[in-house]
């Protein structure tokens, strides 16, 4: 078949678009770490001299990356004034760290992901997989800091309420599990939600628990909020009244032999809930700008993480509810809902009884 | 001075509910559906008013209005 002309051009300009957004990657890390966004929303348009200055940066590099910048249309430019500066959106999304548009978490996930691009050559021609802790530090990092405008959002406040009677247990006092919990910043929100309530996070990557408890320490919750170095399938048999799986079911080797693990860990009638990428159940249904993201760090990230475990199951993060349902049933969990669905995420919850 | 029925009138404007489902007791997460451009909402439109950032990270859905008024009463001017 013949090229057609028209099409070609408009494919073109697209995969041009995304070259420079692949090259702009690398410049919102380097905004990061020096502090260049959060110095242009403090101070207010700048030039490129009073933006080195403010920051102890070089004038000469920070003028071309303000340039560049501009024009990816992340900063704004006045030719009158020669100053670059962030319009209020640009700021929420660059410069507010702890805000919940901010995207500077994806960015570093993106960029320290890509540093792993040799050892996967040799892993899709092997067949092997690459664990969480051999991966760049940004990846731990940037994958906390990108999940958690979600969790501010919607953790405390939709997905526990919704599921059957577990928020007013946690409220009264309850104990629960945060399984695969990374840096702590799911456990930490609850345990803020519900002081009442003792959290216990477990994740395998010890550098990712001990960012978690200093965490922890600083802000005051170690009293009831613990993290331990233990791999999922050795959770403890505790009568947990919640056991909680957010976004790494699927980064796991084994995700039935973990959940049969957590129901026998669980109180009678306790409750495990499954947050997972949201996902249809067709590929089809997935190619999507959400699944787009979801799939490119599944293939650099989660799927060679399960692969280098036990098991490999490789569920991927954009498995589906019909998938996870499937696991979550071979793990014996007889009840089964879904209990709520948000932008970028849906909520399983699975009881014994 | 904090006057708390501006914040109230500011949250029922930015969620786009009614003024009567907005009281003190409420949680942001109950008078609305949220998404995480919501809060980034609020916080601009406090800062436009109050002149005041709340910070981010006690800026959750959870929080009651009453909660939010002692957040915003808290926050540093700019
Ligand atoms: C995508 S991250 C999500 C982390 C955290 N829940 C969050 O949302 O920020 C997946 C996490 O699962 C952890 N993980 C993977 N396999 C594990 C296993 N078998 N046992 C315990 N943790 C595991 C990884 O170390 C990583 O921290």
């Amino acid at each position: 078949m013949r090229v057609d002309r028209a099409k070609l051009e408009a494919f073109v300009e697209r995969a041009f678009g995304d070259v420079g957004a692949a090259m702009t990657a690398s410049l919102v890390v380097l905004g990061d770490r020096l502090g260049l966004y959060r110095a242009l929303a403090s101070n207010g348009p700048s030039t490129s001299v009073e933006l080195a200055g403010a920051t102890g940066t070089s004038e000469r590099h920070v003028r071309e990356w303000l340039r560049a910048q501009a024009a990816a249309l992340y900063v704004d430019y006045d030719d009158a004034s020669g100053r670059y500066g962030l319009s209020p959106e640009q700021a929420a999304v660059f410069a507010e760290e702890s805000g919940t548009a901010c995207m500077l978490g994806g960015f570093q996930l993106a960029v320290a992901a890509g540093r792993a691009v040799d050892r996967l050559e040799d892993s899709f021609r092997s067949g092997s997989g690459l664990a969480w802790h051999e991966h760049d530090e940004g990846v731990p990092e940037g994958t906390a800091r990108f999940f958690r405008p979600a969790y501010v959002t919607h953790l405390a406040g939709t997905w526990i309420p919704a599921l059957r009677g577990v928020a007013d247990r946690l409220r009264l006092g309850a104990l629960v599990a945060d399984v695969g919990c990374g840096r702590g910043v799911s456990t930490m929100l609850m345990a803020r939600a519900f002081p009442a309530s003792v959290f216990v996070g477990f994740d395998d990557h010890a550098d990712s628990i001990d960012a978690a408890t200093r965490e922890a320490e600083t802000s005051g919750l170690a009293g009831r909020c613990r993290f331990e170095t233990r791999g999922a399938k050795d959770l403890p048999a505790a009568d947990w009244d919640l056991v909680a799986f957010l976004d790494c079911l699927h980064d796991m080797g084994d995700p039935v032999g973990t959940l049969r693990r957590a129901r026998r860990a669980l109180a009678d009638d306790g409750t495990v809930m499954v947050v997972e990428p949201r996902a249809g159940d067709s590929v089809e249904d997935n190619l999507t700008p959400i699944g787009r993201v979801y799939y490119a760090a599944s293939t650099l990230v989660c799927t060679p993480a399960s692969l280098a475990q036990d098991v490999g199951a490789a569920l991927g993060a954009q498995a589906g509810e019909a998938r996870l349902r499937e696991v979550l049933a071979s793990a014996g969990f007889a009840h089964v809902r879904k209990a709520a669905e948000t932008r970028h995420h849906m909520v399983l919850e699975a009881r014994k009884t | 001075m904090i006057d708390p029925r501006k914040i109230e009138d500011l949250v029922a404007e930015v969620l786009h509910v009614p003024r009567s489902d907005v009281g003190p007791d409420r949680r942001l997460c109950d008078i609305a559906d949220l998404d995480s451009l919501s809060l980034v909402e609020i916080a601009s439109a406090v800062d436009d008013a109050f002149g005041v950032r709340v910070p981010g990270d006690g800026l959750t859905a959870i929080l009651t209005v009453s909660e939010l008024v002692d957040l915003v009463a808290r926050a540093p001017a700019r």
